[in-house]
């Protein structure tokens, strides 16, 4: 009975994987009649490396249903080997999404103002440059631009919660820890920076468009809360010990989007 | 020379002189205590007690300390810990931080290499024994043992001075139906400014703190006040980066301690009074972004003249080694040694100056001690638990280590805890 409802599943689900690939696809041409930014040209642009990206989620997706509907051991199912098939498919998609990161960061190394976020690899990229997300303080110096700096706050041990600053985007980062919390509010003043990901969302996506491409083999939905007035959506990665990778938009009572917020947001 | 050369010249001839290697002795807290250092040396949540102002620094933690009074003295078994929680409400209101049962004494590790004899005040009772000093001198033998309450209050960029705080103490023991029929009260009031970058260091800052102790005496048909117990406190820290991973901090404070009882009184009329002054530096380096090592050494003079013996003058110096470095994400290890370099106490009578030779000694240790203490911290996400391991058992327990039998199996305990504190960032 067990093995009729997994061909079901899948077969459900193979049905239903072209719809989803069908209807993802159709919000970004919807939004390029508007045509109003240099960013949607972007999207469309990306549109078809999105589609293979799809593919590999799909095919995590379909191991995962796998894994839930034979919860109980039986002698032909080999758990480490699905993990592992897991594992596999997790690091093929993290390589997939680089390669998209870099792509599209090459694509627009020439503009000085955009930062391309790769939220999966926990990498930022600008003029075609890799940083780690949390060495954006490197990325700074590196460009010769004032960085700001303060001790936000010290853990009881007396290590000290750098905050960096430059513009619009800060660096929240404990000095004896490896990650820490990224976060970019909206541009308002000349210099400020926007930023990019490889699904297409910037400051100027909707809550939608977020919603429809901010889940994915890494990053599973959370839940949408309100902090100081604000729609936060929320997506997460990890589970057991130790601080999950977050990443949180913030959109205003208008639906634009004021902030991005990524790493260790349950850190303190 | 620019000034900026000079101002390097001048620290750098300042940590020669005063910094043999680094840092120095220990405050009440486990974590200092495993790295048997002072709080003016290495940066620690202690530090609030000493510079109110950093109660910003350290805002939204949950603090709990499980012994009676710090530095081994036994667990509180559920009745007898002490703490306190910090937090921030917001930039415009500022931080404010409660702690309960406060020991008014807290010993040191540094404290510890010092013999407080039975009919002197000091030594063991320097500034750098003891992480907070009875008010009015080790003289005051009716202070309360604990702090009811410590409140502070912390803003920073105030008044475009930087960061100001307050510390309130309140401390009680009344009973006056009790056999010694003696009642106390002690006030304290503590104004701590962080001002920042000055005078190229990239931080100072100041503390002055007044205590007074009301005591009563209810032996008599009408009770008997004190003549005046209180303790000034007056105190400076600073702190310069000398490249990327090396920090130096130099710091100063001064003690005034007046103890003075009525002719009357039910014990013994008493008018004693010290001031104590301590200088030091330290140096800490930076190994990575995991932890550090840091040396440093502590001078204090001391004079105390209790009105009934004779004076005491004393000379001393503390030296501290230490390290801390992460072992995993979670787990950290720590370890210091303290050496009592100087400690010698002259006697001024009416005769011949004489030096107190069995003041030199602590109890069942030889003449200038060694303290050595090891300890760990484990932290999972925003819990902390600092512990400080028991040295000899741990000494015992590498000693008797047999191949094939696991050091963690050698016949006895190899990691007794003795200390340990307890902590939540929010």
């Amino acid at each position: 009975m067990r093995i009729i409802r997994w061909h079901l599943t899948v077969l459900l689900a193979l049905a239903l994987a072209p719809m989803g690939v069908q209807a993802q696809s159709e919000t970004p041409i919807a939004e390029s009649d508007t045509g109003n930014t240099a960013i949607q040209q972007e999207k469309e642009k990306i549109e078809l490396e999105k589609l293979q990206l799809e593919e590999a989620e799909l095919k995590l997706k379909l191991m995962k249903a796998q894994a839930q509907l034979s919860p109980v051991p039986t002698p032909t199912p080999q758990p480490n080997n699905n993990s592992e098939q897991l594992k596999q498919a997790l690091d093929a998609f993290k390589l997939a999404e680089s390669n998209k990161a870099e792509a599209l960061a090459k694509d627009n190394k020439d503009k000085t103002d955009l930062l391309v976020l790769d939220l999966v690899n926990s990498e930022v990229w600008y003029k075609g440059i890799r940083y780690g997300m949390y060495e954006f303080n490197n990325l700074v110096i590196d460009q010769g631009w004032k960085l700001a700096q303060k001790v936000d706050e010290r853990d009881p041990q007396g290590h000290a919660r750098n905050l960096f600053t430059y513009q619009n985007v800060s660096l929240l980062k404990y000095e004896n820890r490896d990650r820490g919390i990224f976060f970019m509010k909206a541009p308002l003043n000349t210099g400020d920076m926007d930023f990019l990901t490889p699904e297409g969302v910037s400051f100027a996506s909707s809550n939608g468009d977020v919603r429809t491409n901010s889940e994915n083999a890494y990053f599973t939905y959370d839940s949408q809360g309100e902090e100081k007035n604000q729609k936060v959506l929320k997506y997460r990665h990890g589970g057991g010990l130790g601080f999950n990778d977050q990443v949180q938009f913030w959109f205003d009572r208008q639906g634009k989007m004021t902030q991005i917020r990524y790493g260790v947001l349950g850190e303190h | 020379m620019k000034i900026e050369n000079k101002l390097w010249v001048l620290r750098m001839a300042l940590a020669g002189a005063l910094s043999l290697g680094l840092a120095t002795v220990a405050k009440a807290d486990t974590r200092l205590d495993s790295l048997g250092a002072d709080v003016r040396a290495v940066e620690d949540i202690d530090s609030i007690f000493l510079y109110a102002n950093q109660v910003l620094q350290y805002k939204d933690t949950v603090d709990f300390r499980l012994n009676v009074d710090g530095n081994n003295s036994g667990w509180g078994n559920g009745i007898k810990e002490w703490g306190g929680v910090i937090h921030n409400f917001s930039d415009d209101f500022g931080t404010v931080a409660i702690y309960v049962n406060r020991p008014n004494n807290t010993p040191t590790v540094a404290g510890s290499l010092f013999n407080a004899g039975t009919t002197h005040l000091l030594p063991g009772n320097q500034i750098f024994a003891a992480s907070n000093s009875t008010v009015g001198g080790a003289g005051n033998v009716y202070a309360p043992k604990s702090d009811n309450a410590d409140v502070f209050w912390g803003k920073s960029s105030f008044m475009g001075i930087g960061d100001v705080a307050l510390h309130l103490t309140y401390g009680d023991d009344e009973n006056p139906v009790s056999a010694d029929k003696y009642t106390s009260q002690v006030w304290g009031l503590s104004l701590g400014l962080g001002l920042g970058p000055w005078m190229g260091f990239s931080q100072t800052n100041v503390h002055v703190d007044y205590a007074e102790d009301f005591v009563q005496d209810n032996n008599g048909k009408t009770p008997l006040g004190d003549n005046g117990i209180y303790t000034l406190k007056l105190g400076a820290l600073a702190q310069t980066d000398l490249n990327a991973n090396d920090a130096l901090r130099l710091f100063i404070d001064g003690q005034y301690d007046n103890d003075s009882l009525p002719t009357g009184w039910f014990a013994a009329q008493q008018a004693a009074n010290d001031y104590e002054l301590l200088l030091g530096a330290s140096i800490k380096h930076a190994i990575s972004s995991k932890g550090f090592v840091s040396t440093g050494l502590e001078l204090e003079y001391d004079n105390v003249n209790p009105s009934t013996t004779n004076t005491d003058v004393v000379y001393s110096a503390i030296w501290n080694g230490c390290v801390e470095s992460a072992l995993t994400s979670w787990l950290t290890m720590r370890a210091g040694l303290d050496k009592a370099i100087i400690n010698q106490t002259y006697v001024q009578g009416a005769a011949v100056n004489t030096m107190d030779n069995s003041l030199t000694q602590a109890v069942g240790l030889g003449n200038n001690n060694v303290a050595f203490n090891v300890g760990f911290g484990i932290n999972v996400e925003n819990w902390m638990l600092d512990t400080n391991v028991k040295v000899e058992d741990l000494e015992n327990g590498i000693g008797s280590f047999m191949p094939g039998q696991g050091i963690l199996f050698t016949g006895g305990n190899v990691l007794t805890i003795t200390e340990a504190d307890l902590r939540y960032k929010f």
